[in-house]
């Protein structure tokens, strides 16, 4: 599903003293199959922009292609619910929502209300588990005895089974532990491979939208700030400063490097070994003297 | 030397059936140190920050706060000396503004108005925040809602600050707002602070660096020594910071010998030239 923004823009409480324009003027293409992170400071309008893509939000001016569906401030409510079927979110922290006896009646919950058979629902849920790595031995528990990470787990399985064509991830790992983010992310990475499922990473850390993304949008203000690829993203230093944004802490190091050795490193997600090797290579060539 | 918090043979789980989180634990934190708990999520680490201020009750063994054992009856006396900041900066907001947000705390311990203001005042300044007093919180960044969270704590004079994953809910930029704040505050005053986290720049920030696996101390140690084990961090869930991974790497592969693994941009780089310089 190719998704498409034309000119949106986006005000809450709008004609009250509140109002407060969130999105400005947003024009934004994502392909089916991209891995894309929406990267901004907190208030730039990330929140505001992923909820247009399962029409939580409707545009205020402009409007959202998803797919066969257009989303316009005109929509008719009740058109939605086959939209978000298949646009699956991650909400931050979605081991809140939990709220079932069973892990197996959260993961179903879902499934239900979108009255998927139920001649499907075990096969469903078998395999949403899976792709979270969780073992069947945890349906029969209270979701509430589960650690933090297997909760959001859970949480994930429930949006997993749907079998969304998108995924839309917000802040997928704010609050685990170095560990647990490398794992749920990888385990969103290797979706998006072996599924070729649209990935919509938003998030602050730019680490993971250099490391999964092939397409960056900088949001700032309500706008978008800049777009490209994480390589064209991240050499415009200054550029990013201006939407308060840090660049990640390898190319730092790397421009450091080459700033103070002469050498000419560039980053193409090398692992450590490759890079330290590289550094060693290219500092020999260099020595001064 | 005054022993700031001290636990003896601690004892504590979260229900009868559930496995013990600390068990015949001990720990002793002098007076103005700087510690960083550290540990995977589930390791026990932010039990026993709430066990420190009694939030939580251990099962058995004693806990001890500038040498006086933690009791039901004492519990709210001592707790006006440990100042405690929590991870989400939304759930700890009471005042409409951020001045009335800071005199909550000390309006509930009776300090007169004129002290009041001149409390207020000066931790929001140690925090950075002087010029908002009136602004509302709601509107202020997940970085400055901390900031003031922390002010509001200073303003109670604590002698012990406890940090629990207090930045692991910002922002890159929030997140060096507070490490300046608190590294300011060390700087400043006189106070034992115990973070806990799994933010690696906190840690560069601190004394001593106590790391928890499975409701045990795996290892009590400096922020220098701690990589020296580098496969152990591994083993029980940590994972490294990039400059200690290239200096692994480098050691691996040349000749290398760090006596101490790099741990910022600057570390490592300074290794780099200096090694450069000698071949």
């Amino acid at each position: 599903m190719d998704i498409q923004f034309e000119r949106v823009s986006y005000t809450y409480q709008m004609n009250t003293p509140f109002s407060y324009q969130a999105l400005k003027d947003i024009n934004m293409e994502i392909k089916t199959g991209e891995f894309v992170a929406v990267v901004g400071h907190t208030g730039s309008g990330k929140s505001t922009l992923l909820q247009h893509i399962n029409g939580l939000l409707l545009p205020t001016e402009g409007q959202v292609q998803v797919g066969d569906f257009q989303l316009s401030r005109d929509n008719k409510r009740q058109d939605l619910k086959k939209l978000r079927e298949k646009v699956g979110v991650v909400f931050q922290y979605p081991e809140h929502q939990l709220f079932e006896e069973t892990v197996e009646r959260d993961i179903s919950f879902g499934l239900k209300n979108f009255q998927i058979p139920a001649e499907e629902t075990q096969a469903r849920i078998a395999s949403a588990l899976e792709k979270v790595h969780l073992s069947d031995d945890v349906l029969q528990k209270s979701p509430f005895e589960l650690s933090g990470g297997q909760m959001r787990r859970v949480a994930i399985a429930g949006v997993l089974a749907m079998d969304p064509e998108v995924l839309i991830l917000d802040e997928p790992t704010a609050g685990l532990d170095p560990k647990g983010q490398h794992d749920v992310m990888n385990m969103f990475y290797d979706l998006h491979k072996t599924k070729h499922m649209t990935t919509i990473l938003v998030t602050h850390q730019m680490n993971h939208a250099l490391k999964y993304a092939d397409y960056i949008f900088v949001l700032a203000d309500g706008r978008v700030h800049m777009e490209g690829s994480p390589e064209h993203i991240f050499s415009q230093v200054e550029s990013l400063e201006e939407a308060n944004l840090d660049i990640p802490d390898i190319l730092s190091l790397i421009n450091q490097i080459n700033q103070k050795f002469g050498t000419d490193l560039c980053y193409k997600r090398q692992k450590p070994d490759e890079l330290a090797k590289e550094i060693m290579e290219q500092l020999r060539e260099n020595k001064p003297l | 030397m005054m022993t700031a918090i001290e636990f003896r043979d601690v004892y504590f789980r979260y229900n009868e059936d559930a496995p013990w989180v600390l068990k015949k634990f001990n720990l002793k934190i002098e007076e103005n140190e700087t510690v960083a708990i550290i540990g995977h999520n589930g390791s026990g680490k932010s039990t026993i920050a709430k066990l420190a201020n009694g939030l939580l009750v251990p099962q058995a063994g004693d806990i001890l706060i500038n040498g006086r054992k933690l009791t039901a009856s004492n519990v709210w006396e001592i707790r006006q000396n440990i100042g405690m900041v929590f991870q989400n900066p939304e759930n700890q907001f009471v005042g409409t503004t951020v001045r009335d947000d800071v005199a909550f705390g000390l309006e509930n311990r009776g300090i007169p108005r004129k002290e009041m203001i001149k409390r207020i005042h000066t931790s929001l300044t140690q925090v950075g925040m002087e010029n908002y007093q009136d602004h509302e919180p709601h509107n202020l960044s997940g970085g400055q809602k901390q900031r003031v969270a922390i002010a509001s704590v200073m303003a109670t004079y604590p002698e012990i600050l406890l940090l629990d994953e207090a930045t692991s809910m910002l922002d890159p930029r929030g997140r060096k707002e507070i490490l300046s704040t608190i590294h300011d505050l060390k700087e400043e005053l006189e106070i034992t602070m115990v973070m806990i986290t799994h933010d690696l720049h906190e840690i560069i920030l601190t004394d001593r660096v106590i790391v928890m696996n499975q409701g045990q101390i795996y290892k009590d140690t400096t922020v220098d020594h701690l990589f020296n084990d580098y496969q152990g961090l591994q083993s029980i869930g940590l994972s490294l910071p990039l400059t200690v991974e290239l200096a692994i790497e480098l050691e691996r592969q040349y000749d290398y010998q760090f006596t101490t693994y790099p741990l910022d941009n600057e570390e490592f780089l300074k290794a780099l030239w200096t090694s450069n310089l000698k071949e």
